[in-house]
């Protein structure tokens, strides 16, 4: 058994290991749809590319607040206020409109901190495996729309115009887009104002909450301007690039200390707003640090400590008499260990009744022919004998020591452990009273 | 000198103590000093008011022989001006001796001189030797423990034991034989003549010489006694198994002692004694002579005997003793097994030496093992330890019944027992004219 210890040990890390892996890569869905087509891993890489400081969200790192300038939040969810159904079917997994599901009060958690631009969500799950942009595959406008109103009570109306890819001119880019969705500026509300307008419609919108001490937030209706495939379309990649400019002026210093673009697809806010850093002391250890321990008082602690083990040692190192001699390996040492060693595997055997049977019969057969001499006390003769002789001076006990021989001896009825212990003790104790008296 | 346990107990309360004081009044460091600096003062005046080391000369004398098993004692005297009230001994010496385990010694107030005996266990022979004599006794105070040494060169010749040679003890249990009392109780007598005296009512009528009794002209009784000039063969094994401790001193030991007074009884007795030892190789034989010359020779032989490291062969010791006996003699095998596969050639080595002469073999009973197989309690490990000791026992007995099947005489007895048991045998024997 001690030898299993550290296979059960290596066992145990093992499956820790695995328990923390199991834990630890429980993102594995999400990172699946952050680099499918509609994700927006490539966003990140892009802005890099094009000097903007961005850094991407990691389940094990916290960011500090104070080192991000913007956070871009795509959201997969359509109703912040209610858990997604469960898809009972291939068809009703396709077709779900919540990929990754977020609370209204984790969304607004994370908009106090900084100015955000939020990405709408435009496409089923089942875009993320076929990969394919369809009419079909298109969030149904009512529930993508709900969001501008769960999101800040904005009335922001979603309007998809147009069917098939359109193109239109931002500046000196082109935008394209498969059937673009946009806010329709016709029910600009008050609080909120065009970012980047298309003609059909607005495309990124900045809207105010109703509180004062609050950031802006910017919706980006149409996520094809900045997810995987969207990228790569006509003069997107450009307009975000510029967009971003426009909206986090900080993160484009090209300073190497920039707070930077946080793009933040995780499902918790991850960001730390308490600053390790400032509140770190740094000490100087010196020798004179290390002196203070020997300085009063510590002084007679140590002094004290020093007597003591002095006198210890003293006392120790002075013995009265010789060294005692250790046991030697005599033979009459490996007599007693050949003995103990097999009474060991006697009682491994296991038979414990067999062995007190054993008992009785020799200590009988012992006493038999101590009393009558080596021929005539031997065998179950002998032991007849003896209880005859024994009933002879007290028939009551002799009796009852007969009775307990015979249960300790019959080993078809095995005993329990107590009642075995029991009766070799009424064994013993008759024995002794009927050859030594009481 | 060292500090005593008091002394220790003293210095953790101080130390606890100080701990206190510097928690609790840090700013007054001085305050640290008091404590320690009494236990300082209490030490220098314990040390002033004890009875110095140099102050004591002791004296000790050793009895320069003792018989192996016996103690002897070791008288110390102890002066000085002073003595402490109380004191341990313990001596350095080999391991062949073993002092008695005592507790300290009260002197009364005010001696100046003590004499002390040290009972010392003689347990191996040989020379042995006493080194160093250490004394310990607290000092006043009990804050230290004062342990003086001297160098002592006592040395203890340990002989094989004759003490009941020498005490008469052997002739006592012999007087039977000697006079005649035990052969004439039984059947048979003896067969050799020894003289004729006048008949006397009572005596047996077959013993009346009548051819002589018609000379005198009156009733002559022929008195007979056990033949004499026997030959008796002492023979001991010195393997490893007779290195075994019982009773504190070796199963060779033991034999030794034996062997010596069976040598002594042979010699009152009128029979001639040779002497043999082997263990992995045979031993010159000494050879058979009138009992009490050989007993000079067989004891020096004995002396040197010491057990061997390896074990008996017992096929060729008993084969060269075998071929050097010419005449039908009594030999006394003394020897031990462990179990009876081991005894296969030491039954079979018997046997053949059966055939021409008297074999007797006497082993040694283990009182331990005796004692093992009834249990002081009932729990399972003690019932199985007396099962395995129970079987050895059986095994034993086995073999000792097998080599009495073959007509080989046994004698199992105690280690304390063995030398009565074995004159005894020796007289029965003897009457029984077996030789």
């Amino acid at each position: 058994m001690r030898n299993a210890l550290p296979m059960i040990l290596v066992g145990v890390l093992v499956l820790a290991g695995l328990a923390g892996l199991l834990f630890l890569g429980g993102g594995r869905e999400d990172r699946r749809l952050d680099a499918s087509v509609i994700g927006i891993d490539g966003l990140a890489t892009w802005l890099k590319a094009e000097g903007l400081a961005v850094e991407r969200s990691n389940p094990r790192f916290r960011p500090a607040w104070s080192q991000l300038a913007f956070r871009v939040l795509p959201l997969y969810d359509t109703d912040l206020y209610a858990d997604p159904p469960e898809a009972k079917t291939p068809r009703d997994a396709y077709y779900a409109t919540t990929l990754r599901n977020i609370e209204a009060w984790n969304l607004q958690g994370r908009l106090y901190d900084m100015p955000a631009l939020v990405i709408l969500p435009k496409w089923v799950a089942g875009t993320v495996t076929s990969a394919m942009a369809h009419d079909s595959a298109l969030i149904p406008l009512e529930e993508a729309g709900r969001l501008p109103g769960q999101i800040g009570n904005w009335s922001l109306l979603l309007i998809r115009p147009e069917q098939g890819f359109v193109t239109e001119e931002v500046g000196q880019d082109r935008v394209a887009l498969f059937h673009p969705q946009l806010f329709d500026p016709a029910a600009l509300p008050g609080q909120c104002s065009a970012v980047v307008g298309l003609e059909r419609g607005i495309l990124v919108a900045s809207c105010a909450f109703d509180e004062d001490d609050r950031y802006p937030l910017y919706l980006l209706s149409d996520p094809d301007l900045m997810n995987n495939h969207g990228l790569a379309l006509a003069d997107n990649a450009a307009v975000a690039a510029w967009l971003f400019r426009a909206l986090a002026p900080a993160a484009a210093t090209g300073a190497e200390e920039a707070p930077r673009i946080y793009i933040d697809t995780e499902a918790e806010n991850m960001v730390d707003y308490y600053n390790y850093d400032e509140q770190r002391q740094d000490y100087d250890r010196s020798a004179t640090d290390f002196a203070r321990f020997f300085a009063p008082p510590l002084t007679g602690l140590w002094a004290v400590l020093a007597i003591l083990l002095g006198l210890a040692l003293w006392r120790g190192a002075r013995r009265f008499g010789p060294a005692q001699a250790d046991a030697a390996d005599t033979p009459e040492q490996s007599k007693l260990a050949a003995i103990a060693t097999n009474a060991r595997l006697l009682r491994i055997a296991g038979h414990d009744a067999r062995m007190a049977a054993d008992l009785v019969q020799a200590n009988l057969s012992d006493l038999a022919q101590t009393t009558f001499g080596r021929a005539v006390g031997a065998g179950p003769q002998g032991i007849a004998r003896l209880f005859a002789h024994l009933s002879r001076r007290d028939p009551a006990r002799t009796a009852e020591l007969q009775a307990v021989a015979q249960r300790l001896t019959d080993t078809t009825h095995p005993l329990s452990p107590a009642e075995l212990h029991r009766q070799l003790d009424a064994f013993r104790r008759l024995l002794e009273t009927l050859t030594h008296g009481k | 000198m060292r500090p005593s346990r008091l002394m220790l107990a003293a210095l953790g309360a101080l130390a606890a103590l100080s701990v206190a004081l510097v928690v609790w009044r840090p700013e007054d460091p001085g305050l640290l000093a008091w404590p320690w600096a009494a236990l300082l003062l209490a030490a220098v005046v314990d040390l002033a008011l004890t009875v110095p080391a140099r102050g004591i000369a002791p004296e000790a004398d050793l009895p320069p022989r003792g018989f192996a098993g016996h103690r002897a004692m070791l008288d110390l005297t102890l002066r000085g001006r002073r003595l402490p009230p109380k004191l341990w001994v313990r001596l350095t010496h080999d391991p062949g001796l073993e002092p008695a385990e005592t507790a300290a010694t009260e002197l009364p107030k005010g001696a100046t001189e003590a004499a002390l005996r040290l009972p010392l266990a003689l347990r191996d022979r040989g020379m042995q030797a006493v080194t160093r004599l250490r004394l310990m006794y607290p000092s006043r105070l009990g804050l230290f423990d004062i342990l003086p040494g001297w160098p002592l060169d006592l040395k203890i010749q340990v002989l094989p034991d004759i003490s009941p040679v020498l005490s008469g003890a052997i002739q006592a249990q012999m007087l039977p034989l000697l006079e005649g009392a035990r052969v004439m109780n039984l059947k048979g007598e003896g067969s050799e003549f020894h003289q004729l005296r006048d008949f006397a009512p009572g005596m047996d009528p077959r013993s009346i010489d009548w051819k002589r009794s018609a000379r005198v002209n009156d009733l002559v009784a022929r008195e007979t006694r056990v033949e004499r000039n026997h030959q008796i063969i002492l023979c001991l094994d010195t393997g490893h198994l007779m290195a075994e401790r019982l009773a504190g001193l070796t199963r060779l030991d033991h034999a030794i002692h034996a062997a010596l007074a069976l040598c002594w009884a042979s010699g009152l007795a009128g029979d001639n004694v040779g002497f043999y030892s082997f263990g992995a190789r045979p031993r010159p034989l000494i050879p058979p002579r009138p009992g009490r010359a050989a007993f000079g020779p067989i004891q020096s032989a004995c002396a040197e005997l010491m057990p061997d490291e390896a074990e008996t062969n017992h096929t060729l010791g008993l084969s060269v003793l075998n071929g050097k006996l010419k005449r039908r003699s009594l030999v006394v095998v003394f020897s031990d097994f462990v179990d009876s596969t081991s005894a296969e050639l030491l039954v079979e080595n018997l046997a053949v030496m059966q055939r021409q002469h008297v074999v007797l073999y006497v082993a040694l009973r283990d009182p331990d093992l005796q004692g093992l197989i009834r249990p002081a309690t009932s729990g399972m490990d003690d019932v199985a330890q007396a099962i395995a000791a129970a079987r050895i026992l059986q095994e034993r007995q086995a073999v000792l019944d097998r080599l009495a099947r073959l007509g080989i005489l046994c004698l199992d007895a105690a280690p304390g027992q063995l030398t009565a048991a074995l004159i005894s045998r020796y007289i029965e024997i003897k009457a029984k004219e077996m030789i």
